[in-house]
């Protein structure tokens, strides 16, 4: 076993992957990928008919034309090739959770510790080319133990697995432009003859640092081994993660439920040696294809059950109305915990059929917000205002830390608190009332068409504005009465506007509706 | 295995299914009274045998489009009740997007108003009368709640005699309390242990002359408990129960010649009523 890391490399020499899908007719028709330099039209990328032809990137667009007059142009598009490489990372994710970008289309894979799934690294190196290459692209890639090196082989060299310390000899012959440094520096250093890193690697240190700059001698360095080079991971590397690679794809929801299951007991394990539960936790399923599918859920409270965390994934999956895009069948499942909290482990209850588990409302809360969404789940949150609006709110949130208490003393008098309505309209709706007095309750009013005469009146209940809080003209005071009507109903009339001071012709809403 | 007569085997397989109904005909037993929830009356109480079940369904339909206040504020007193029995517990309250528009959604601070702690709330929205069904039935089989509030308005396509089974069902396995609040005029069959249709009554004015405790006038219109009958109730907020009240009607008219004042007030008061 190498205690080494070791990288895979994997490059596209001919970054035409977008335009490539856009111009599939024929695939001897000669294509360039055209980009703005400047105030020029330079070639980008070209795919192999064009190369044959004699054009190269970075040619005028207009040369291009003159010398092959068939040639066909797409634009080249940066963020839709970005977003090609991040959906190929995600792909890759099913060799090594550890997977950089090289942008603009290269993808760094740490291997370490996983090469052995697949067969020994020369069989990956396979299995990568072959994915890639059925899925229509033009891949390279080469195994090394620095990431400064396989980049080298993949882009320049042939696909191959560099032996432990042997990147010296294989990079040797290598042009200089391997080492990732700018076109500038390759091009001052071919001029004074310096063509392969092999001519570089015995020259003195101090002379070619002061002459090309340190980066040169840095990216040398990180090829060789000499430096460390970290890779940084395109999505965080999960701590907790279980997986099953399967002989046979499967493809449908029970089976895919089947497995989750079993993924979640692995990962119990996992979490109690270190007292942790879940959080979030991410589902990603692989196609046979090698496109990959991904499913998220989260838990109101860190845990570690299995049957709990594989309901919540039934849930969603359920959920989702036309279930999985299953395709050809999902040949590798991998349940990954992307955000863990401490939890204490618990000795479980001899008495566990009969008592109620202490988070079971919090087992209700997960599963019902994987069903319908988190936003859809809401707690009553009370701010420390007196608009009746903002007071009292249903916001989706966390579930407390602790069950919830009977009030110690329940209201007694009404005069203790503010009585407040149990239905609450949004916006509040006008009423056109007649009151005796301007400042007055009114005496009847008309809501949605009907005409109530009020019996009884409580009130006003003064609610200024918060003038502090806003920025513009202050909205106008409110009165509140507690209005109960000849048949006994009650509801919540505002009247806007103080009258003589605010407004001479207020304005009434009814806001809410009392048992 | 001996063979068995027929008789004997269709007695077993009689015994079995009255097992598994929870609700229609009067021999299958009925949730059992294990959690009884007295509602306060004595009269009422004895209509219901006892009180309502926990671990049952029931409908709360106001009795116009007007009285879904005074419906709504006795299903909050049914869960409140239901919380002060068993002594904790949380209440789950399901609804679908457009009622809030047609009578406003559920103002928290309201609750304490009925001993309830807003705290003890979880709210869901739901987009589709299927959705609220499918989440009112899992939440009545969580154990941990006290009680569960669905509100099935605007009830125009009705819930389903199968679906309201289901309903039941689950209200038995978890033991928590199931209010369904329906539409004024919705007669649909459901499995429903009671059915209440619920008005507005007037308020019994407190001493400073502004509105009294919430009044309700109650009709249990179908009773799987017992009789069915008509209250006038008011939610003592004190004791977390509900307590009926007496509005005499005068028998005759009162002679114009002799001014009767106690009278003069009690018609007063049925006037506004």
């Amino acid at each position: 076993m190498r205690a080494k890391r070791r990288r895979a490399s994997r490059a596209w020499p001919e970054p035409a992957a977008s335009a490539e899908s856009a111009f599939s007719r024929d695939p001897a028709t000669p294509l360039a990928v055209v980009e703005r330099a400047g105030n020029a039209l330079r070639l980008a990328a070209l795919n192999t008919p064009a190369q044959r032809l004699g054009l190269t990137p970075g040619l005028a667009l207009a040369d291009a034309r003159a010398r092959v007059p068939a040639l066909c142009i797409a634009e080249a598009d940066p963020a839709a090739d970005a977003r090609l490489l991040a959906q190929l990372a995600g792909q890759a994710l099913r060799w090594t959770p550890f997977v950089g970008l090289e942008p603009p289309d290269g993808l760094m894979l740490d291997i370490t510790g996983s090469a052995h799934l697949f067969g020994g690294e020369a069989a990956l190196l396979a299995e990568v080319m072959a994915r890639h290459r059925a899925q229509g692209f033009h891949a390279a890639a080469a195994i090394a133990d620095t990431p400064g090196c396989a980049s080298a082989v993949a882009r320049f060299g042939t696909p191959q697995v560099v032996p432990p310390d042997a990147a010296e000899a294989v990079l040797s012959p290598l042009p200089v432009a391997a080492l990732r440094i700018s076109a500038d520096t390759a091009a001052a250093l071919r001029r004074v003859g310096l063509d392969t890193i092999g001519d570089l690697i015995g020259l003195p240190r101090a002379p070619l640092a002061a002459r090309f700059g340190s980066g040169l001698l840095t990216r040398l360095d990180q090829a060789l081994g000499r430096e460390r080079e970290a890779i940084a991971p395109h999505v965080p590397v999960p701590a907790y993660l279980a997986e099953r690679r399967l002989a046979e794809p499967i493809s449908r929801a029970e089976d895919v439920l089947t497995v989750i299951g079993l993924l979640a007991d692995d990962l119990k394990g996992q979490l109690e040696a270190r007292g942790q539960g879940a959080r979030r936790l991410a589902l990603a399923l692989w196609n046979v294809d090698g496109s990959s599918t991904q499913i998220d859920v989260g838990t109101s409270r860190p845990a570690r059950d299995p049957v709990r965390l594989a309901r919540l994934f039934r849930e969603k999956i359920k959920g989702a109305g036309d279930g999985l895009a299953t395709g050809c069948g999902f040949d590798l499942v991998r349940l990954a915990v992307t955000l863990a909290a401490p939890l204490a482990a618990e000795a479980p209850r001899l008495d566990a059929a009969q008592a109620p588990a202490p988070d079971a409302v919090a087992a209700l809360a997960d599963q019902i917000a994987a069903r319908f969404g988190p936003a859809r789940l809401r707690r009553p949150v009370m701010t420390d205002t007196h608009i009746p609006e903002a007071a009292a709110r249903l916001l989706p949130g966390p579930l407390p830390a602790q069950a919830a208490e009977p009030p110690a003393c329940a209201l007694t008098q009404d005069s203790l608190g503010a009585v407040r309505p149990i239905r609450l309209l949004a916006p509040p709706e006008p009423v056109e009332t007649i009151a005796a007095v301007p400042d007055g309750p009114p005496v009847q009013f008309r809501w949605r068409r009907l005409a109530h005469r009020v019996v009884r009146s409580e009130g006003p209940e003064r609610i200024a504005m918060e003038w502090w809080r806003t920025a513009g003209p202050v909205p106008p005071t409110r009165d509140y009465f507690r209005i109960e009507d000849e048949r006994g109903r009650r509801f919540w009339l505002f009247r806007e506007g103080l009258y003589g001071r605010e407004t001479q012709t207020p304005r009434w809403f009814i806001h809410g509706l009392f048992a | 295995m001996p063979a068995r007569s027929p008789d004997t085997l269709l007695a077993d397989l009689r015994r079995r299914i009255a097992a598994i109904e929870a609700d229609g005909t009067p021999r299958p037993p009925l949730p059992e009274r294990s959690v009884m929830i007295p509602l306060g009356p004595p009269r009422l109480d004895e209509a219901l045998g006892g009180g309502l079940i926990a671990g049952s369904l029931n409908e709360a339909v106001p009795r116009t489009i007007g009285d879904i206040g005074a419906a709504f504020g006795f299903a909050l007193a049914l869960a409140a009740r239901a919380v002060a029995i068993r002594g904790a517990g949380a209440l789950f309250h399901i609804h679908e997007e457009l009622a809030a528009r047609e009578a406003g959604a559920l103002y928290p601070a309201g609750l304490e108003a009925f001993g309830l702690a807003p705290q003890a709330l979880l709210s869901l929205t739901v987009r589709r009368r299927a959705d609220l069904l499918l989440a009112m039935e899992e939440a009545l089989k969580c154990r941990a709640l006290a009680c569960v509030i669905g509100e099935a308005f605007p009830d125009r396509r009705g819930i389903g005699l199968t679906a309201s089974r289901r309903l039941a069902l689950a209200a038995k396995a978890g033991g928590s309390l199931g209010l369904l609040v329906r539409a004024p005029g919705s007669v649909a069959p459901s499995a429903a242990v009671t059915r209440w249709e619920i008005e507005a009554g007037p308020s019994r004015s407190d001493a400073f002359g502004g509105l009294g405790a919430p009044a309700l006038v109650v009709h249990l219109v179908r009773s799987k408990l017992g009789r069915t009958g008509s209250w006038r109730l008011e939610w003592s907020l004190h004791d977390r129960v509900f307590a009926e009240t007496e509005v005499s009607r005068p028998l005759a008219a009162s002679p114009p010649h002799r001014p009767d004042r106690a009278r003069e007030a009690s018609a007063r008061q049925s006037r506004m009523a």
